[in-house]
């Protein structure tokens, strides 16, 4: 694995389309410039418009990136997957370093409470959640369990488990089309919060300084190209 | 006197089904073939095997592998090529018909390189750049010609007029050729794809002892219709289950061999057409090249047919069809989205047989 020297790093773009919001991040000398949107169909279409949108007006291209941080999942299959092709194509052209953010990991570091245990959960494929329990204690989070992926009924089977553990926090990323999941999850737990992403400096740090603690499964088998990160391995 | 086009470097790709497929090659593109025509690299990853054991392609199972393995094929191929990106001039990937989570990965890693490398995005329609593979091996296109095109999810009969004219005159209503071979093949328990061992049974057979269905064959239109053929062959067996499997795989190739040759020729007459072509995974049937290639000799008509190694789905042949939408300027935007069906009318066959004129 190459070591990217911070100082090195001049332009970073973040490539989030694992689950709604989807979001395209760059950060330059001049500040970070981000944009989420909600994609309601054809995301092969929208995130190249955006994408081009965002460079253009930082005058960057895509030879000028140094660093990609790109989320391989849990999260949406084909969502992941256009984010993983798009990445892994900017790498082979121009060996820009391609870092792979845990998103689980990246919603329990945003969840507010500073000291206890945080349960991180997306839900983006029907009847599906994802999730990971961690402890936090101030900004150090140490997972409990690994990631997961269950059914809708077993997860709230789950809930029913641990609503009792004192402090206990559900820290949620869905989709809009999940609203009515949601309400149900929730009555399990004495806090929960939807994830949101913010846009700016603290948003990037968060997502910075998370990056690289979990290499892909492609990696550990020797491929240079990242892969999706899939709970659902067996089909 | 007028400056001759200059010759054009590109590259295909192609995973609209199970096959990741990447080809690099050039040439300058003219109207009934390609002059220069030079295929610099052609790498097609199958991923049959993978999904051997389903009886069939899993479609999100096809869309991760391609993603596992699109880049290391990329880098693959162009270095088999001997050129670097910045050496292209554009990228041709198909975009329709097939598996959407599989055209996906094709388009996106497509779109990344023409927007990175700043070159024309060539959208390509799979079934459409089938008869084009007949110009990797050199052959010239006589116009008016007629296509039959048998690829594994559609059978369909094209009229070409003239080089920019393209006429869907008939169409499966249902099981394309290769489907029900496939189906047929799966039904004896043969191994995917099955459309070879049923034509290897009707290589082996020389003597027909069993008669089936020929759909449409009667019909004025040129419209197929093979899954009547299919639930035939179906009950046959299930009635006279000592029949040899070969001599029954034989007479359903006869069946379906009849109705398209029979259909191919009759709408070659109406229209008077000059050549036809066979193309598309059912066309590297040995019996029915030959059956097509003489009877095109007894009727007075040219015939071609691709190699059968680019009869299957191949990135040479979106590559050569590139390079007509590269000569011709047809230039996609990053907007171009996938599309799973082949949409009658399209850019590629723009109108029935009814408003042929």
């Amino acid at each position: 694995m190459s070591i990217i020297h911070a100082s090195c790093i001049r332009r970073t773009l973040i490539v989030d389309t694992s689950c709604p919001p989807c979001l395209l991040s760059l950060k330059t000398e001049e500040g970070i410039f981000s944009e989420t949107w909600i994609p309601q169909q054809h995301l092969e279409s929208t995130l190249f418009e955006k994408i081009i949108t965002l460079l253009a007006e930082q005058d960057c291209t895509p030879q000028g990136i140094d660093a990609i941080l790109v989320n391989p999942g849990p999260g949406t299959y084909m969502g992941t997957r256009v984010a993983l092709a798009l990445v892994n194509t900017l790498a082979l052209l121009y060996k820009t370093p391609v870092i792979c953010l845990d998103g689980l990991r990246l919603i329990a570091h945003t969840a507010p409470q500073i000291k206890g245990y945080i349960c991180a959960a997306i839900c983006c494929i029907r009847d599906e959640i994802f999730y990971q329990e961690f402890y936090k204690d101030a900004d150090v989070l140490t997972a409990l369990s690994p990631p997961s992926g269950s059914s809708l009924e077993d997860f709230s089977k789950f809930c029913a488990t641990v609503h009792q553990t004192e402090g206990a926090v559900l820290f949620w990323r869905a989709g809009p089309q999940f609203s009515e999941i949601q309400e149900r999850i929730f009555a399990s737990f004495p806090f929960v919060q939807a994830f949101d992403f913010t846009s700016g400096l603290d948003f990037f740090h968060k997502y910075a300084g998370i990056c690289a603690e979990r290499r892909s499964p492609a990696e550990k088998c020797g491929s240079k190209f990242v892969s999706p990160f899939y709970l659902k391995p067996e089909l | 006197m007028p400056s001759s086009p200059p010759s054009s470097l590109g590259l295909a790709i192609d995973t609209s089904f199970d096959d990741t497929s990447l080809a690099v090659l050039s040439g300058i593109w003219r109207a009934d073939h390609v002059q220069d025509m030079h295929l610099h690299s052609h790498i097609t990853l199958s991923q049959s095997h993978t999904h051997q054991r389903f009886g069939g392609v899993v479609p999100e199972r096809a869309a991760r592998q391609h993603l596992e393995v699109i880049h290391p094929l990329l880098e693959e191929v162009m270095e088999q090529a001997g050129v670097e990106f910045s050496a292209l001039d554009w990228i041709a990937v198909t975009h329709m018909p097939g598996l959407v989570g599989s055209l996906l990965i094709g388009m996106t890693v497509a779109k990344t390189l023409s927007y990175a490398l700043q070159i024309p995005l060539l959208g390509i329609n799979h079934v459409e750049a089938h008869p084009y593979a007949c110009f990797l091996s050199g052959t010239c296109f006589v116009y008016p010609i007629l296509h039959l095109i048998v690829a594994g999810g559609h059978t369909v009969l094209i009229l070409q007029r003239d080089p920019e004219e393209w006429h869907s005159i008939g169409r499966t209503r249902d099981d394309s050729a290769g489907e029900c071979a496939d189906k047929v093949a799966r039904l004896f328990g043969l191994p995917m794809p099955g459309g070879k061992y049923v034509d290897a049974a009707a290589q082996a057979v020389s003597e027909l002892c069993y008669i089936f269905p020929k759909p449409f064959l009667k019909e004025s239109h040129f419209d197929f219709s093979f899954s009547g053929l299919k639930s035939a062959l179906q009950r046959f067996v299930q009635a006279h289950p000592e029949a040899p499997q070969d001599s029954v795989l034989a007479a359903f190739m006869h069946s379906m061999q009849v109705v398209l040759l029979e259909k191919t020729f009759r709408a070659a007459r109406k229209y008077n057409v000059q050549m036809v072509t066979l193309s598309g995974g059912f066309g590297a049937s040995v019996t029915l090249r030959n059956a097509f290639r003489e009877r095109a000799a007894k009727e007075g008509i040219a015939f071609a047919c691709p190699t059968p190694h680019f009869c299957t789905d191949n990135a040479a042949m979106i590559g050569v069809l590139g390079l007509r939408h590269y000569a011709t300027g047809c230039f996609e935007t990053m907007r171009l989205r996938a599309c799973p069906n082949l949409p009658l009318p399209s850019p590629g066959f723009p109108t029935g047989e009814s408003d042929v004129p």
